[in-house]
């Protein structure tokens, strides 16, 4: 198990994930089955192939790759067609539709201030109409479907650069070298959004982090899921209300079960009554 | 100017003429539109906390329920009591404030049509012909003055009540925002409330709050140019040297208002409904208020018996040893 906060980025295709790659300096992950995948330090970049099937079953990999983290971050990069924006311009998606059922969900715009917000229509055949002013694409709704069911929608980001539309050329016309090119452009942008969900992503991971002191009760006795979150609100209560406070006393050790445990913790957490201190 | 992070606008307002100023003044802003405000306010998968980083603007229509009968146990004066919003969230993040735990987004959300509100309004009045008077709170969903350069709602709305003398406007707030008071000629039927806690208490839960001393500047200058001022102690807050800092607290916000023209002085606990205090408690796991000696009764999380009567009873007597006993009331219902 990896332990977050982890950046996840997304791209459908091996071209759209060279510059990152590159710009991230990222190591294939050569134990890696079902995706090709990259990773260094905190980075992982996974190459999903086109579509919302392979989208949708590539971020479920790596969410579960990464033991379901609830502080990993999503951003997917990827080339998309465009009702009006010229080839190589960029926008984050202030709202994503799902083309087949019309559903639309508004991923908060908390990251990539300044950047250009769209409408991202996912696609299930490339879309050559464009009759709407707004990013075409194959992947971004299912990747949000799937990101969101293990982070918080603040966490997933989507990067749009335009590579085909009336004001952009044909979709034929761009290759491989095309596609680098465009993506390779935006390497900063996509390096200041990672920043940034690295930060949210660092305050969602303290947040849901197991506390201080929890491994020595574990290894003790047994406590079942309701039994642990409860002894996980009582440490993290203990801490809140005496940061220096012992995690797990002589009383506490010499209980005989975890029920007892759990017990003589909340009788410690409540012994303490002085309120909110003050400075 | 109020910084957002993005437009939310709802198709169906987006030509109102509030709308467009706000399209005007936020046109660096990106702007998103959608069909009904709650589809991008309150989908589960958000994050209340990360979201008060950067709070969006959405703008909307409120299309029911726009007036709504006032808890049992809240509000100061006689009558009827009701109250209205018409915005939801808040400048602020006060660690105690029941909207973290009630809303899964902290976007702020304008409702832009306040003429459908001041209808509502009437229609209440029409129904209570014989109340000599009827009560409208507002900052119950958020701070009544914080956001006025937004929103525009004591400009709109003060001049409502001014001319509906039966109705009493009571605004709650935290904010030293009173240019938009102090601009216009007091208005007997409006009150504005101060609330409230002492000052070491506050820098450690009120966040993004002004201070202390600014706020009672600005309650002082208000009483002084002639408008009637309120005082909330809500909610209180136990704490390490409770009465010391409670009794410098009543001094300190009591002794400058001319006391024979304070309008009420309210105390009321801490309570949160169990659901609201368990999420508030998911977002800060570490913060102390939630680790307090509070228990859970009839679905509201409170201090303990005992504990609230010790508190209550203190600062009723050192309240009403300050200010007489027809202005000061115990607000069994804290609102924000
Ligand atoms: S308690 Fe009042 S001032 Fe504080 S965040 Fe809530 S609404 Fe705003």
């Amino acid at each position: 198990m990896i332990p977050g906060p982890n950046i996840n980025l997304v791209t459908a295709l091996s071209s759209e994930a060279k510059p990152l790659i590159d710009a991230f300096r990222l190591d294939r992950v050569l134990d890696a089955r079902g995706f090709i995948l990259y990773a260094k330090d905190d980075v992982s970049l996974v190459v999903t192939g086109i579509g919302r099937m392979r989208a949708a079953a590539a971020t479920g990999w790596l969410a579960a790759r990464q033991g379901e983290s609830r502080s990993s971050a999503w951003l997917n990069v990827g080339i998309a067609g465009h009702g009006s924006r010229p080839a190589g311009s960029m926008m984050l998606a202030g709202k994503l539709r799902d083309a087949a059922t019309g559903r639309h969900v508004f991923p908060p715009a908390l990251v990539g201030r300044g950047l250009d917000r769209d409408l991202v229509i996912t696609v299930d055949r490339a879309e050559t109409g464009y009759s709407e002013d707004a990013a075409y694409e194959m992947e971004a709704f299912a990747i949000w479907d799937t990101a969101t069911r293990f982070v918080t929608g603040e966490l997933v980001s989507f990067m749009k650069i335009v590579s085909d539309g009336p004001e952009a050329g044909e979709i034929e016309t761009i290759d491989r070298a095309g596609v680098i090119s465009l993506v390779g452009a935006h390497v900063e942008a996509v390096s200041g959004v990672v920043d940034e969900l690295r930060e949210l992503a660092g305050i969602e991971a303290a947040r849901t982090a197991a506390p201080a002191g929890i491994d020595a009760y574990l290894e003790h006795w047994h406590f079942t899921v309701s039994a642990r979150h409860e002894l996980t609100g009582l440490l993290r209560g203990l801490h809140a209300r005496d940061p220096d406070a012992e995690l797990i006393d002589a009383t506490t050790r010499s209980c005989k079960n975890a029920r007892a445990a759990l017990d003589a913790l909340a009788a410690r957490v409540n012994a303490a009554d002085t309120g909110v201190a003050v400075d | 100017m109020l910084l957002i992070s993005a437009l939310y606008i709802e198709n169906d307002v987006a030509t109102h003429p509030r709308v467009a100023a706000l399209k005007q003044r936020y046109a660096n802003v990106p702007h998103i539109s959608c069909d009904r405000y709650g589809e991008v306010f309150n989908p589960k998968s958000q994050n209340f906390r990360l979201q008060k980083r950067a709070p969006a603007l959405i703008v909307a229509r409120k299309h029911s329920g726009r007036v709504l009968a006032a808890p049992d146990g809240y509000g100061a004066g006689e009558g009827e009591a009701y109250y209205f919003s018409h915005m939801l969230n808040c400048l602020y993040d006060c660690r105690y404030c029941f909207l973290q735990g009630m809303y899964a987004s902290a976007n702020y959300v304008l409702f832009v049509n306040f003429e459908d509100f001041g209808d509502d309004i009437d229609r209440v009045l029409e129904e209570s012909p014989n109340q000599e008077q009827v009560w409208f709170n507002s900052g119950y969903d958020g701070d009544s003055l914080a956001l006025e350069p937004l929103s525009g709602f004591v400009e709109h709305f003060v001049p409502f009540f001014q001319s509906r003398p039966r109705a009493m406007l009571e605004l709650r707030t935290k904010s030293t925002q009173i240019r938009c008071l102090t601009a216009l000629e007091p208005v007997d039927n409006v009150v504005c409330a101060f609330s409230f806690t002492p000052a070491s208490v506050a820098r450690g839960l009120e966040h993004k709050v002004p201070d202390i001393e600014r706020r009672i500047a600005a309650m002082v200058e208000l009483q002084q140019k002639g408008w009637r001022v309120g005082v909330r102690f809500e909610p209180l807050i136990w704490c390490e040297d409770f009465r010391s800092r409670y009794r410098e607290l009543f001094a300190q916000v009591l002794e400058p208002l001319n006391a024979d023209k304070i309008d009420s002085v309210s105390i009321g606990s801490f309570r949160m409904p169990d659901g609201f205090f368990k999420k508030s408690r998911e977002l800060y796991p570490d913060e102390p208020l939630f680790a307090g000696p509070l228990s859970s009764t009839r679905g509201v999380v409170g201090y303990t018996d005992e504990l609230n009567f010790e508190m209550t009873q203190f600062c009723t007597d050192e309240i009403l040893s300050r200010v007489p006993a027809d202005r000061f009331y115990h607000c069994k219902e804290a609102l924000a």
